[in-house]
């Protein structure tokens, strides 16, 4: 591993160890890693841009956001979390619903150090841009834009944000060796109910959708979800949104635990090793179940699953969560609720 | 004779501390350099009994001693603990030699020290005080003396080749066993056996036909491979030759001048005890072509592959790395060590190159010509035994024609009808400019292989972009912890040397120097040079210059008992 800070080598200063690196379906999360403590060093400032080489290959990119030299524990945030604090401004300083011009506005600006590659999406999930309360944020938008669309959005180590689908062909296999995941109810639902604005002012709608292939196989059960701060809503939006909703994971089962396994446990589907700092959220793997889950899967005993989050803390081993893992089987997801619940709570 | 120095102090004898003299004498009785301690990670497994243990390292080692000051005054006894205390919570090295006179000197490298108090009534009345010595130091041991491994390039340039057999057609081969055209006609094959790894055999193809080897290209080399872990001859006219250097799949084999009727390279394999679960399958043998060459090496001159036949110690070393020329630029760097037993494996993709677009002569190519990738996509064929299983780091060499940008490229890598596609968009900098690009960390084979296999991993690289250039590519196996693999990349631009210095007892962490200043923004890869008992491999591009050198420096490492 090779740890630079604006382009120069940490080695530089002193030795240092990766405590924990964790990276989600946004991308690069969290970096934590230890020094000698010492005075404060130019260099090791806040803001600063942190980039981790795994040989050639970058595996990490974030910003430097508590250096404590004091204690000699610097913190890095990946570059897809500083989305839920940057407004969705244009040029001139206006709110605008359009994520393309909003993205290209903050990386202008030096509020994200991103790289906008293709298209993510120039119309607005809503057309309401002036009476919409406060500002939205890019990551509200995006959020609502890759659920509109029944997919993801990360920035990616290379700091490119894109959209991205679920793969349909798994790329790892994670041995029974390694453990195998539990299927709980969650927040599973057949059936979501969302509330929306409508174009009137306070007048508001409900829209519902059905997952009928859940419910034949799960049975059924309802949830609804609030798309009210994502401002005025057409129905047709607000029913893709709760579409893709259901398609990313609320219409499933999830999942009690992670796994953690050495590279002789966590494999390609291609039965090859893994090189483990090589394992990435946002690819696909087959997971060992439960076997009586027949419901479900239908008499298999694996169920492919997105890599919801990856934790590297000791070298030769790696934690890997599904996606859909429950609410509270890991504090930063409770944390990340716990947070975008607090936004809500203006109405 | 026993003798141990612990930061310049000589635990067993007279030593002199601001202006006073006294006597010190580390006790034997309960004197212990304690154990690298193995950090385990232990996962309970769910489907076999028992625990799954895994070492990822071992931690540091903690000894004690205890050491008895003797004076003859109080400014004496007080002048031994000075000493002590001045040498104790810094990093630093202890010397021991055993007792006996067979034992060579171990050096303990000391993280920090601490001295604790011993207190005894009657020795304070005999101006003595014991204190114990409590020590900790990295896990391994080292050698005193430094050991440096030189690479120099091959002899004898300009580097000049003659094609003896492309082996298009297999009508002048002869085969030990059944003889196939391989490789969409481009090699030829022979397939014995079945047998197994406790089996000894050989696999042979002879070519008759006249061949005349020049006083001037005296090497024949011989791109080819078996499909099991093989020494090779070449035998010229009844008389056998050895390898006088093997890179990767490619074997150089010094031959007399003259003129000759019949080539046959033979692949033996010697009997093993078996690992596990024997694999019994059929031995092959393909070769792909035959050359004659002026050197025993790779062409360009730009790139280095070197095998270091003995390395030292009980345990792998870390190394100080260094490369340099006398008069030229290093231009950009990547040096690459990893160990030997990884079958037929090498770095560098050149070696595997089936087809490709059409290649035009380019001096600044490490490869010494660059091709375009958006019609015939480049093509490398690589023997499983050629490519051992587990992550690498895939970079390619670049250049857009005319114009900086962002452009995507596309690797693919098949074998047994399973396709990994890797898209990747890459960002070249400047115009007409060579530039090493990462495309990422891929999983190859995409199929685990059976050992013995004798399948082929085709491998290629293509884009739709018309002016993109490929000079060639690597595929640097990515595995720290296991296999000891480290890769560096340096942009050196003018500066003639570069020296990757280890964390020691000195400084705590490894920097990279260029010239006598630190490599800054210009690294771009750094993972610690280790070279593992009993041989490993050394591999090296510079873009700047020819005939570059590597030098690697390096203490033996040991358990506990230098043997060196």
């Amino acid at each position: 591993m090779f740890l630079t800070v604006d382009s120069r080598p940490v080695s530089e200063i002193g030795g240092w160890t990766i405590t924990e690196r964790t990276a989600n379906l946004q991308g690069p999360e969290d970096l934590t890693w230890q020094m000698q403590p010492g005075p404060p060093d130019p260099l090791l400032k806040p803001g600063a841009s942190v980039v981790l080489r795994d040989g050639s290959t970058v595996v990490w990119t974030g910003v430097l956001t508590r250096p404590v030299r004091g204690t000699g524990e610097f913190k890095a945030k990946g570059h897809a979390t500083r989305a839920y604090s940057v407004p969705a401004l244009d040029g001139a300083g206006a709110v605008t619903l359009n994520l393309d011009t909003a993205i290209d506005a903050a990386i202008s600006r030096g509020a994200l150090d991103w790289i906008r590659r293709t298209s993510i999406a120039t119309a607005g999930v809503s057309s309401d841009s002036t009476t919409i309360d406060g500002v939205p944020t890019i990551g509200q938008l995006l959020d609502a834009a890759a659920d509109e669309t029944s997919q993801w959005w990360r920035v990616t180590p290379g700091r490119v944000v894109e959209l991205y689908s679920k793969p349909t062909t798994p790329k790892w296999f994670v041995t029974g060796e390694a453990g195998t995941i539990d299927i709980v109810e969650g927040d599973y639902a057949s059936r979501l109910y969302g509330r929306r604005r409508t174009n009137t002012a306070g007048v508001y709608a409900t829209e519902h959708i059905d997952d009928t292939a859940a419910e034949a196989a799960l049975g059924y059960s309802e949830a609804t979800v609030d798309l009210t701060p994502l401002g005025y809503l057409t129905a047709g939006k607000a029913q893709s949104i709760l579409t893709g909703m259901l398609a990313k994971g609320r219409a499933r089962p999830s999942f009690a635990n992670s796994v953690r396994g050495t590279r002789w446990q966590i494999l390609t589907i291609g039965q090859v090793p893994a090189h483990l700092a090589a394992v990435e959220p946002g690819d696909l793997a087959r997971f060992i179940v439960q076997h009586d889950e027949t419901r479900l899967l239908q008499g298999r005993g694996y169920i492919d699953e997105l890599i919801g989050r990856v934790i590297h803390t000791d070298p030769g081993v790696v934690e890997i969560q599904p996606d859909n893992l429950t609410r509270g089987a890991d504090w930063r997801d409770a944390i990340a609720y716990m947070a975008s619940k607090k936004g809500r709570k203006r109405r | 004779m026993t003798t141990l120095v612990f930061d310049g102090l000589d635990l067993i004898g007279e030593n002199t501390y601001d202006g006073e003299t006294f006597l010190l004498e580390a006790e034997g009785d309960d004197f212990t350099w304690g154990n690298p301690s193995p950090i385990n990670t232990v996962l309970t497994a769910m489907l076999t009994d028992g625990a799954l243990v895994y070492t990822q390292g071992y931690d540091n080692r903690e000894a004690y001693f205890r050491v008895k000051v003797t004076g003859t005054t109080a400014g004496e006894l007080q002048a031994g603990e000075s000493a002590l205390m001045a040498s104790c919570g810094k990093r630093t090295t202890i010397e021991w030699t055993p007792p006996g006179n067979f034992a060579k000197t171990t050096v303990f490298k000391v993280q920090t020290a601490t001295l604790e108090h011993a207190f005894d009534d009657l020795d304070e009345l005999n101006f003595v005080r014991t204190y114990g010595m409590r020590i900790v130091a990295s896990p391994y041991t080292r050698s005193v003396d430094l050991v440096t491994l030189t690479a120099e390039p091959a002899a004898g340039a300009p580097y000049s080749e003659t094609l003896i057999d492309q082996i298009t057609s297999v009508t002048a081969w002869t085969a030990s066993g059944t003889k196939t055209a391989h490789g969409d006609g481009q090699a030829v094959r022979s397939t014995d056996g079945p047998y197994g790894p406790f089996n000894e055999y050989d696999v042979w193809l002879q070519r008759s036909g006249s061949v005349t080897i020049s006083a001037s290209t005296p090497y024949i080399l011989v791109r080819g491979t078996a499909s099991f872990i093989a020494t090779y001859t070449l035998t010229v006219d009844g008389v056998d030759y050895e390898p006088a250097n093997t890179i990767g799949n490619f074997r150089w084999f010094l031959v007399p001048a003259g003129t000759y009727s019949t080539i046959r390279v033979t692949a033996h394999h010697d009997p093993v005890a078996a690992p596990g679960r024997p694999v019994i399958a059929d031995a092959t043998l393909t070769l792909w072509s035959l050359y004659q060459t002026s050197d025993p090496g790779l062409g360009t001159r730009r790139e280095l592959a070197h095998t270091f036949p003995t390395i030292y110690g009980s345990v792998r070393a870390p190394g100080d790395l260094t490369i340099s020329h006398d008069s030229n630029g290093l231009g950009d760097v990547l040096a690459y060590t990893y160990p030997t037993g990884l079958g037929d494996y090498s770095p560098p993709l050149s070696l595997h190159r089936t087809a490709g677009g059409s290649i035009t002569a380019d001096t600044t190519a490490v490869s010494g010509g660059k091709e375009p990738i958006n019609g015939v996509p480049t093509t490398w064929t690589v023997p499983a035994i050629a490519l051992p299983d587990g992550g690498y780091h895939i970079v390619m060499r670049m250049q857009h024609t005319t114009a900086a940008g962002t452009y995507a490229v596309t690797f693919t890598a098949d074998v047994g009808g399973t396709t990994i596609t890797r898209t990747v968009n890459v960002t070249i900098d400047g115009v007409a400019t060579w530039q090493f690009v990462s495309l990422g960390t891929e999983h190859l084979p995409p199929l685990r292989l059976l050992d013995g296999s004798a399948k082929d991993i085709t491998i290629t690289l293509s884009s739709s972009v018309a002016n993109l250039r490929l000079d060639t590519g690597w595929l640097f196996l990515a595995d720290e912890y296991d296999r000891r693999t480290s890769l560096v990349q340096v942009e050196a631009g003018a500066a003639q040397q570069i020296t990757y210095r280890i964390a020691d007892v000195d400084f705590p962490a490894d920097v990279v120097y260029l010239d006598d200043y630190a490599a800054g923004a210009n690294l771009k890869a750094a993972e610690t040079p280790h070279l593992a008992p009993p041989s490993a491999n050394v591999y090296m591009v510079t873009t700047g210059t020819e005939d570059a050198t590597v030098e690697f420096n390096y203490y033996p490492h040991w358990h506990t008992h230098a043997g060196l």
